[in-house]
């Protein structure tokens, strides 16, 4: 089993060096490999096909020029996820000063019919897509990417305690506004 | 993650699939060699400055503030210069007032001497006579 995903890492950094020596389909894969994760922040920061869609590839964009200057896989990881991160919140603070809802989110805050679990996770989504950009940041890269607060700090260049404390914010916001 | 907000958190925020063809659309963008748009930074607002629209302003708002600075300096330059003209004034005077003084002091000994032989003469007539 362990022998098996050394092969596979292996595999990976084999892909991530020939994308670095200008193989397309090489860079193509490492796309598809980590759409899901890069999409996936962009979504949830802003619950806006349109926006995520762009901004993801934007961050593909980018690695294609910065390509060189990955190592490994777990630093494309890293990479990909500090990169769309502050994406999002350059993002989010550009759209504050144009604010006006996007499509998608009157789309799901309309959806009748749709079963309770999905509406409560709508409505949850909703209420993170509300709050200030950094507990956004914060809470998207806690829940959906699993990382503890020294890596999001480590991903976001903040100091751990302000992660911390973002975190015990958002979720304090959280608590309070699905109780009412 | 025990607390029931957290795992509802991360059952909400699951990755999603992006819309079909994602990949291929980046690839494309790659193809055509793109670069990604540049971050939107504090230079932003200059860059804002520097359009044609903000031009006019920008420039006649450093013209009037040239022109401020240019006539409070003059403005300054012209106080010095009197400030320096009536400190030479007074100090021509402070010099004259001593020539004065000092003519005046020598020409008061000059009557005391006169005065004082006068009399020295006289006590002598007197001793004379006697």
């Amino acid at each position: 089993m362990a022998q098996a995903e050394a092969v596979a890492l292996e595999s990976q950094d084999g892909e991530l060096a020939r994308a670095a020596g200008g193989d397309p389909d090489a860079f193509a894969e490492l796309v598809r490999r980590h759409q899901r994760l890069v999409y996936s922040i962009a979504w949830h920061f802003f619950a806006d096909r349109a926006v995520a869609e762009d901004l993801s590839q934007e961050v593909f964009l980018q690695l294609f020029q910065s390509i060189r200057s990955i190592e490994t896989d777990s630093h494309l990881v890293f990479w990909l996820r500090q990169v769309t991160s502050r994406k999002c919140i350059d993002h989010a603070r550009w759209q504050e000063k144009r604010r006006h809802p996007s499509l998608d989110q009157v789309a799901e805050q309309g959806a009748p019919g749709a079963p309770p679990d999905l509406l409560e996770n709508a409505r949850l989504r909703r209420l993170v897509t509300g709050m200030p950009e950094k507990l956004r940041a914060v809470v998207v890269l806690r829940f959906q990417e699993e990382m503890n607060p020294s890596e999001i700090a480590a991903a976001l260049g903040w100091p751990v305690n302000s992660v911390k404390s973002c975190l015990h914010r958002a979720l304090r916001m959280l608590r309070d506004r699905m109780e009412h | 993650m025990d607390d029931p907000i957290e795992r509802r958190l991360k059952q909400a925020l699951a990755r999603t699939d992006p819309p079909q063809g994602f990949a291929g659309r980046v690839m494309a963008r790659v193809a055509r060699g793109e670069a990604p748009r540049p971050e939107p930074s504090r230079w932003a607002l200059f860059g804002r400055l520097l359009a044609p629209a903000w031009r006019t302003a920008l420039a006649g708002a450093l013209a009037c503030l040239l022109l401020l600075t240019a006539g409070l300096a003059y403005r300054e330059h012209r106080l010095r210069l009197k400030a320096e003209a009536e400190r030479a004034r007074a100090e021509q005077a402070r010099e004259e007032l001593i020539l004065a003084l000092r003519i005046t002091g020598v020409q008061l000994s000059r009557a005391r001497n006169i005065v004082l032989r006068q009399m020295d003469f006289r006590k002598q007539q007197g001793n004379v006579r006697q």
